[in-house]
């Protein structure tokens, strides 16, 4: 605890004076309070949001939607990852494709996916579960092929057939780098499930944020993006924990070597 | 008194292709190991020593020759016999730790939980490495992890065990107390151990027969028998009028061998 504070008193206090700036500039009409209310105002907003249920409900579809959309792309790209980093034939089949598709910024087949699938949740999902594809696929399939290939052959040498060496050998030796794709997925499945739910959706975060400033509820605007924050900062903090649970010892090894 | 034959290799062969050209990294090596015995296998270096024990384990498939196990052909790797590598660090789980890097070896047999846990103790113990089960590999010295790689070897127990120079990366002083390990290890067990060395007098300390391999594509050039009394001591062994007369002849052999690669610019 001691620790944390000295660690991090120095950026909280920081925090504090920016949140002071703001309302001393809002307050001062530096910048007009319609668009930019002070921030007591919108932490009040916030508060009273989050007590009449409002934004939890909202918060709560809104992760399950990023959530459904990241473990489509879990469920469905590390087994093709460890398939394409193992078996030429399979990479040569899939790289094309994946190589087109990557770059394409997964707001843009918003459109498309909303003409088969209307505004409900199977849209969103989907578009969620393709913007976490790429770098979950990418991170594994590169993974499986840095695994070293002589843990590969003790494993064979001591008996292990070629579906145990998947599991007990090329899993673990690549989870710290299937990993490092899931740490690069869930802040984009947050971003793109934002982008979704103002284009075309009945409710969730996003759509909230949006609606409130059409309605010209300020305040309450700056109460969803607030909440926004919070939910990438509890996804970064749960990433964290992962990380920490699932390999530890590869972050231990890391220091221990340099 | 030389068991009966335990491992054979007959006319192993393995190429593989450089661009155009066809390259043989080991033509026609035939051997035998007898049950009980430790043969050592010295040749120049880059003769094509690891592609061969890992054609003997069929880790890569030789392009034409036989590997016999009991007199029974193999065409997969046999679990009558293991190979340690001579990288160390980079054969042990660095995810697990040191006694679960022994346990992985067990994980196939049929025992209880009780007895794996008893085997992969004692085979840490054989090694001095007690009290060190729950660290990392990473956690340890070189010499250290190589005892860990070793432990899993024999707590595997198999018939026949494979070293591929697997004191070369450890300093002078740790090798020769590995050295007297796996000495002390072999006799205890009754293991049957080919070691593949580049160095001369640790093949002549270690082994009962010592096969000296030609340059690309090595051949097993000659077949010395070593008459040294065991148990073996690394003052004495070295200092006995044989074991210098051994090395003289199998360095002249090996530079012979050397100087042949050189010409042929390889």
């Amino acid at each position: 605890m001691k620790e944390f504070l000295s660690t991090k008193a120095k950026g909280i206090c920081f925090l504090l004076f920016l949140a002071f700036l703001w309302e001393i500039v809002s307050r001062n009409k530096l910048i007009s309070p319609l668009y930019f209310p002070p921030i007591s105002k919108d932490l009040v907003a916030f508060y009273q949001l989050m007590l009449d249920g409002t934004l939890p409900l909202e918060v709560i579809r809104s992760l399950g939607r990023i959530f459904g959309g990241f473990f489509l792309a879990v469920v469905v790209m590390i087994p093709l990852g460890i398939l394409m980093g193992l078996f030429k034939p399979i990479y040569n089949l899939f790289e094309p494709l994946t190589e087109l598709l990557r770059p394409l910024p997964p707001p843009a087949i918003i459109p498309v996916v909303m003409l088969f699938l209307g505004i409900g949740e199977a849209m969103k999902i989907l578009v969620i579960a393709f913007a976490c594809s790429f770098p979950i696929l990418i991170n594994t399939m590169d993974g499986v092929r840095s695994v070293e290939p002589t843990l590969v052959d003790t494993a064979k040498t001591f008996g292990r057939n070629r579906y145990e060496v998947i599991l007990q050998v090329i899993l673990p030796a690549s989870l710290h780098q299937i990993f490092t794709g899931w740490r690069v997925a869930l802040p984009i499945a947050l971003i793109v499930d934002i982008i979704a739910e103002m284009v075309g959706a009945l409710n969730g975060i996003g759509r909230f944020i949006l609606l409130m400033q059409r309605r010209f509820d300020i305040p309450e605007m700056y109460a969803g993006i607030f909440l926004v924050a919070i939910v990438g900062y509890a996804l970064n903090a749960l990433l964290r924990y992962l990380n920490r649970t699932l390999i530890g010892w590869h972050k231990a090894k890391f220091e221990a070597v340099i | 008194m030389p068991g009966p034959t335990l491992l054979r290799a007959e006319q192993l062969r393995r190429t593989y292709i450089r661009g155009e050209s066809e390259i043989a990294a080991c033509a026609n090596i035939t051997f035998s190991v007898n049950k009980g015995e430790f043969v050592c296998i010295v040749g120049p270096s880059g003769c094509g020593k690891t592609t061969m024990l890992k054609c003997m384990c069929h880790l890569l498939k030789p392009t034409a020759g036989k590997v016999f196990v009991n007199e029974k052909e193999i065409d997969r790797p046999p679990k009558e016999m293991i190979l340690i590598f001579q990288d160390y660090s980079r054969s042990l789980f660095p995810w697990r730790t040191v006694l679960k890097n022994v346990l992985f070896v067990l994980e196939k047999k049929r025992l209880s939980r009780k007895e794996r846990l008893d085997i992969a103790r004692s085979a840490l113990s054989a090694v001095y490495l007690s009290g060190f089960e729950n660290h990392y590999p990473w956690e340890l010295s070189g010499g250290m992890q190589q005892r860990v790689a070793i432990a899993r070897g024999i707590a595997f127990n198999p018939d026949i065990l494979l070293m591929d120079e697997p004191f070369a990366s450890v300093d002078a002083q740790t090798r020769s107390d590995l050295e007297d390990a796996i000495l002390e290890i072999w006799s205890k067990f009754s293991q049957t151990i080919l070691l593949v060395t580049h160095d001369i007098e640790e093949a002549i300390y270690l082994a009962d027969r010592v096969l000296v391999l030609s340059g690309r594509p090595s051949e097993i050039r000659e077949e010395i028998q070593i008459d040294l009394e065991r148990p073996r001591n690394q003052l004495t062994t070295k200092e006995d009028k044989r074991f210098i007369e051994y090395r003289h002849h199998i360095y002249t052999l090996i530079r012979e061998e050397g100087q042949k690669c050189e010409i042929a610019g390889i």
